[in-house]
């Protein structure tokens, strides 16, 4: 091949270019969470997540980590065949640790202990003789190299699973008023609201949950009842609900209506429609529903919480001679409340009836894409833990006869450089520490 | 009140961190240890109470969050120093808590119920892991200054009254030790992404909303994903790496505060 192709080829495979890749990826879906008043050539923050090169760079990622598994996974198949061979093949990496001389002949029973001493430190050892050179291959947490393999897997995995959420995923928010029904999407199942309730606690302004209770009748005609409510989804043939939000619609409401104290005419109410009194000539209008209400030391009437516990409504009086112009405008409520810093008018009204229904929002949705994105994060966060907490460390210790000097043994302990460099080293030193007071090691 | 004594008593053990650490005098290092213990046994009995005071697991607004994570980050501490004795990192670590426990001036303490999306077991999953990954970034962040800093000093001033072969091995156990932490973060990180991402899905319906939260956080797993692939080849990038981390913590601290003040997110619980 071409050498420009060659390096060409080298930079598309290095790290380098990968962990460039992953910076300009941060750099885009950071763009991505600005308000959707900046724009950058032309590009508003929101649609770069749905722009093709977004995706390509996304696949190109996914093909590098998948490229890094399967070459990473082969190698350590390769490894696992050739479990002695592999220290030796990596002496090249090896950094000589300690080197001291055993003053003494050594038995099979020292051989032994000397095995002991290294699998006491929770070592795989394997012994290998040849000749006069006795070696003592040591390993442990070699699975500790499986982590990055199933971490980069975890990554494809979880955008797999996101390429078939954005490729087949069907997730629509339906808001379904008390009493009505609506079919579920590609499915022949019919959902009615009986009642939606928001489900209040002891604190005034945070409800417990929302409960939205469902008739549901399925696609074989069996009819039940269900209760869907926020954190526990419903699942109904493929598709998942999911509580959201609420509204509340106020179709009418009734007042009462004073003239100097007395009660004189009864009024059913559409919400912001004049109605005239029969009586007199007035009209009345509600502009304003208040939940629940609160008043300060002036008057002023305020929303405390957005739950029907204690209503208001603002009330408008026109004349029917200028009926565009309001000649009194009062709260009511459903006891009359007299202020002392508003004087008694001629006019004024208490709510009698105020008719509510509530429409659910429900979030439904059919994503096959979830499981893969599941077990995406299952070997995301195993591989993680893995590389984060399992190092592979390795170590050789060779016995030499020393055929001068009054004979005995030359140790060798040589590691292969591994990210765990100090614990390698400290366990070096231990089981140094524990062969000389055992075998009485002389430092050379 | 409980916070200012916090505060205080960090600041303390911080002094006194960087005092054994300077002079190498063991009753200092023993009374920074034995100080610190105590810090952390009485913040988190504090903790305990505020949880059985609410009647919910207290980590559920900023609030508590931030003396949770300066919890965290303390008793990660003492994790590390069994085995590495890096002193010198506490002293750091005393510092940030102290500055994170202030930041709680600046948000209401008041016991608040959950609304209902909150009502899940996924939150105690979800928050401690992050604030667990959290928290090791931050002290990981500290070691990553204490090995630039001493990286770049001259060795002249270093060497004072010291072998000079103490001082690569100091910087090859700091430089280890903030692997180790970014690796450790990395792991719950994503734990705590991945369980909130399953949280979302059964309260949203979706699994991944291109949220600014979730979105930086996914940011950051991205920072610190490339910090741990400086080091994988087994080439050293020590600097390049301590300054990512560095750059990784500035992104989680975007991440918590930066996108609630300046981002709107599905993750402010101002409505369901």
């Amino acid at each position: 091949m071409n050498p420009f192709f060659q390096k060409l080829v080298l930079f598309f495979r290095s790290m380098r270019f990968v962990n460039f890749l992953l910076v300009v990826l941060a750099a885009v879906v950071a763009f991505g969470t600005l308000p959707e008043s900046v724009k950058l050539f032309s590009v508003s923050p929101q649609s770069v997540f749905h722009q093709g090169w977004f995706f390509a760079l996304l696949g190109y990622l996914a093909f590098a980590a998948a490229w890094y598994v399967l070459r990473k996974t082969a190698r350590l198949l390769k490894g696992r065949q050739r479990q002695i061979i592999s220290l030796a093949d990596q002496v090249s990496e090896a950094e000589p640790a300690e080197r001291f001389k055993i003053p003494r002949r050594l038995t099979p029973d020292h051989e032994n202990m000397i095995a002991r001493t290294v699998s006491d430190r929770r070592y795989h050892v394997t012994i290998e003789k040849n000749g006069d050179v006795l070696s003592f291959f040591a390993r442990k947490n070699q699975w500790g190299r499986w982590g990055g393999p199933i971490l980069h897997a975890g990554f494809v995995v979880v955008l797999l699973g996101g390429l078939l959420t954005f490729l087949f995923s069907d997730v629509r928010d339906v808001m379904i008023p008390e009493g009505e029904t609506v079919t579920l999407p590609k499915s022949k199942t019919k959902m009615k609201l009986e009642k939606f309730v928001v489900l209040l606690g002891s604190h005034p302004a945070k409800p417990d949950n929302y409960l939205s209770r469902l008739l549901v009748e399925r696609e074989n005609g069996r009819v039940t009842r269900e209760d869907l409510m926020v954190n526990h989804p419903l699942k109904i043939g493929q598709t998942k609900m999911f509580q959201m939000r609420y509204r509340v619609e106020i179709p009418s409401l009734e007042l009462l209506v004073y003239r100097a104290g007395k009660a004189v005419e009864r009024i059913e109410l559409v919400p912001k429609e004049k109605k005239a009194l029969t009586q007199f000539p007035a009209l009345v209008e509600v502009s304003e529903v208040i939940p629940d209400f609160v008043m300060n030391d002036q008057g002023m009437v305020s929303s405390r919480t957005p739950y029907f516990r204690n209503p208001a409504a603002f009330v408008s009086l026109y004349s029917a001679e200028r009926p565009d112009q309001a000649s009194q405008t009062a709260w009511a409520f459903e006891d009359i409340v007299s202020h002392k810093e508003r004087p008694n008018e001629e006019w004024s009204f208490t709510v009698q009836k105020i008719k509510k229904r509530y429409v659910s929002g429900i979030k439904l949705s059919r994503d096959p894409g979830v499981p893969l994105a599941y077990a995406g994060y299952f070997l995301l966060i195993l591989g993680a833990f893995v590389t984060g907490f399992v190092f592979p460390r390795q170590f050789m210790l060779v016995l030499k006869p020393v055929l001068t000097g009054g004979g005995g043994f030359q140790v060798e302990m040589v590691y292969v450089r591994s990210k765990d460099v100090l614990g390698v080293q400290r366990d070096i030193k231990m089981i140094k520490a524990k062969l000389s007071s055992a075998l009485g090691l002389l430092d050379t | 009140m409980t916070v200012g004594i916090l505060i205080l008593a960090y600041l303390f053990f911080s002094i006194v961190s960087l005092l054994a650490f300077s002079t190498e005098i063991k009753t200092l290092l023993r009374s920074s240890v034995i100080l610190g213990v105590i810090i952390l046994i009485f913040h988190g009995g504090w903790l305990v109470e505020r949880g059985l005071q609410a009647g919910h697991w207290p980590f559920t607004n900023t609030y508590e969050t931030l003396v949770l994570m300066g919890f965290l980050v303390m008793a990660i501490y003492f994790l590390t120093f069994q085995r590495y004795r890096t002193v010198v990192i506490g002293g750091f670590a005393g510092v940030m808590v102290s500055a994170v426990l202030a930041l709680t001036s600046l948000v209401s303490p008041e016991i608040e119920p959950l609304v209902p999306a909150l009502k899940s077991n996924w939150l105690l999953f979800h928050v401690v892991s992050a604030f667990i990954g959290y928290s090791s970034f931050a002290l990981a962040s500290a070691s990553a200054l204490v090995y630039l800093g001493a990286s770049f000093l001259p060795p002249a001033f270093l060497r004072k009254g010291k072998d000079s072969k103490q001082i690569p091995l100091f910087l090859e156990r700091v430089d280890w030790l903030t692997y180790r932490l970014v690796a450790v973060g990395f792991a719950f990180l994503t734990l705590g992404i991945s369980a909130g991402s399953v949280w979302a899905n059964a309260s949203w319906g979706r699994y991944w909303n291109w949220d600014p939260k979730e979105t930086w956080a996914f940011i950051t797993w991205l920072v610190y994903a490339v910090c741990l692939h400086l080091r994988s080849n087994g080439r050293s990038h020590s600097r390049p790496a301590a300054f990512l981390t560095l750059v990784g913590f500035a992104t989680v601290m975007f991440t918590y505060f930066g996108v609630n003040v300046w981002l709107a997110s599905l993750h402010a619980y101002g409505q369901l």
